[in-house]
């Protein structure tokens, strides 16, 4: 009997079974974030609902469309996270208000910060994907070219009390709106969610409560009116985890 | 010995089922998509073959279509004239022009239909022709092309419906002047560039419905033809039952416009000029038409001129076709 080598056999087993797989732990996860919204805590509705805002204006909300660009989250340790990719939403198409953030290191985030809109370079005719979505939201070339960065139209009540339209259309580079938002959350592993939650009354609040009937019912290519709704939009979201 | 050896072979051959007729593949159709337009949606279940978008161009034009059923003696192409950009060469109510359907979801005046081109298809065979397919099998094209396409000798409605449907994927019109404008290959006259930028900016607004490059969004819209809506006026509305549809109709693609003999749902123009100066000056307020019709101050009036106007009909004009019309792949092939 060779003792040596069966020492070395049980040596062998003892060693392997002593050997657990390796976990590895990840170091990027995903974050799924839904999008909300409401009218100062009052749920969406297309058309029915009829809503006010600090203006006074009695509306209703018949279209909500938009870009989400340029996602950065901020760590804690001050480290910046850019997310590339270009999001279409439309506030009543339900498979159109997700958007998932990719290969996020895990870690404890302070910051988020996105463009309701589109950054110089992205604004460019025919720069997104050839989709009927994007053409719908084309920036037409006589006007400067690019892309709508947000089309919400619906009915108001004017000042004789008569029902007539609104459409809010924001495009051109200068008014991207650059949210920056607190989002304060520890990303541990793979897929995570969260939400962000637009207040619609937001666009025509702060800082610069918009009335239809002075500051006008149809903004596209009115600078000045893009502009106060423009910096409106920096305040319409908030984010939960 | 050696006879033995033959006749043995000949009962081997006899018995091999590979001896049967082959079921030959389908070719698949080379869809040529213009490089400007978007990304077309096929379904997976039924992919062009040309096989197939033969079925359907022959179904297209043949009046077995709707042998016994309440359109007797018609086929699509009774009302929709390849030289007319499929639409009917008469000023009587309109009949919705049919190019670049692939890339839509809402079908009919008021989106009666909605979903894939099969799905429009299904009702065209099923309800609008009340097709039956004893009539259809009495055309043995039909039974051999079928085997190919879809693996079937039979050809029954579901199969017409789908043939159909890969056919009018293929009736694509994106080679007009217009086209050749946005690929740089062709230059527009003076008139021309002022009605283009009319047609896309806030000054004609006609861009927010009719986009770029199928122009339309093939949405729903009341663009104010009406203040009270009765009848098949009232469009989306019978639909939906939804009174905020009252009066919509789904964007009609301006592609080879000025070939038509009538606009709107119910026919109302007769020409260009009357659109033109409906959006000019005659788009009447209700509490439904859309938003985007209102600017600042109420309902839009245009206040084009005359050369203005002018201008806006010499760019629709750039939007016809000719390539379109004469298409031998889209003419009948009987």
């Amino acid at each position: 009997m060779n003792y040596p080598r069966i020492g070395l056999v049980f040596g062998f087993a003892i060693a392997l079974s002593q050997c657990k797989p390796v976990e590895i732990m990840p170091t990027q996860g995903s974050l799924n974030v839904s999008i909300q919204y409401n009218v100062d805590g009052n749920p969406l509705l297309s058309d029915s609902s009829i809503y006010q805002n600090a203006a006074g204006n009695r509306y209703s909300i018949n279209r909500l469309e938009y870009f989400l660009s340029n996602f950065e989250l901020l760590k804690n340790d001050g480290k910046r996270i850019k997310i590339k990719g270009v999001w279409y939403v439309d506030a009543f198409v339900s498979s159109k208000n997700t958007i998932k953030l990719d290969s996020i290191p895990v870690g404890n985030y302070d910051t988020l910060s996105f463009y309701i809109g589109l950054d110089s370079a992205q604004n460019q005719t025919n720069f997104l994907p050839n989709t009927q979505e994007n053409q719908n939201m084309a920036w037409p070339t006589p006007m400067g070219g690019g892309y709508h960065f947000l089309k919400l139209e619906g009915y108001y009540t004017d000042i004789n009390a008569v029902k007539s339209g609104y459409a809010m259309h924001l495009g051109k580079t200068k008014n991207a709106v650059r949210v920056k938002i607190p989002a304060q959350f520890l990303l541990t592993y793979t897929n995570e969610t969260a939400s962000l939650t637009m207040n619609i009354n937001e666009w025509f609040r702060n800082p610069n409560p918009f009335n239809f009937d002075t500051d006008g019912q149809y903004i596209m290519s009115v600078d000045s009116a893009m502009a106060k709704i423009a910096a409106n939009g920096v305040s319409v979201f908030k984010f939960k985890k | 010995m050696r006879g033995w050896i033959i006749a043995t072979a000949i009962g081997l051959c006899a018995c091999n089922p590979t001896s049967q007729e082959p079921i030959k593949q389908a070719t698949p159709y080379p869809l040529v998509i213009p490089p400007h337009f978007p990304e077309m949606k096929v379904s997976p279940t039924n992919p062009l073959t040309v096989e197939g978008v033969a079925i359907g161009r022959m179904l297209y034009y043949d009046t077995l279509l709707s042998k016994g059923g309440p359109m007797q003696g018609m086929s699509c192409s009774s009302c929709h004239f390849q030289n007319q950009g499929f639409t009917i060469p008469t000023n009587g109510t309109p009949v919705l022009h049919h190019a670049n359907l692939g890339w839509s979801s809402n079908f009919l005046w008021n989106g009666k239909i909605s979903g894939t081109m099969e799905d429009i298809m299904r009702f065209e065979v099923n309800e609008f022709f009340a097709a039956n397919p004893t009539h259809l099998k009495t055309r043995p094209k039909y039974l051999e092309l079928s085997k190919t396409a879809f693996g079937t000798t039979e050809i029954t409605n579901e199969i017409a419906a789908k043939a159909l449907a890969q056919f009018f994927r293929t009736m694509i019109s994106g080679n007009s002047k217009f086209d050749k404008f946005l690929r740089k290959e062709t230059i527009f006259t003076q008139d021309e560039i002022m009605g283009f930028n009319l047609f896309f900016s806030e000054k004609g607004d006609c861009f927010h419905c009719h986009s770029m490059p199928l122009m339309s969004d093939y949405a729903f819209h009341n663009i104010g033809l009406d203040t009270t809506f009765i009848g098949a006026g009232r469009g989306r509305y019978l639909v939906t039952g939804e009174t905020s549809d009252m009066g919509l109709f789904r964007t009609a693609s301006l592609r080879n416009v000025a070939l038509r003999k009538s606009f709107m749902h119910d026919g109302r123009f007769k020409n260009l000029n009357d659109v033109i100066e409906f959006y000019n000056s005659g788009i009447q307020s209700s509490s439904t038409v859309d938003p985007i019709m209102y600017k600042t101050g109420g309902i839009r009036q245009l206040n084009l001129s005359a050369i203005e106007k002018n201008a806006l009909l010499k760019f629709l004009e750039t939007l016809t076709d000719t390539s379109f019309l004469n298409n031998p792949a889209l003419s009948n092939p009987f």
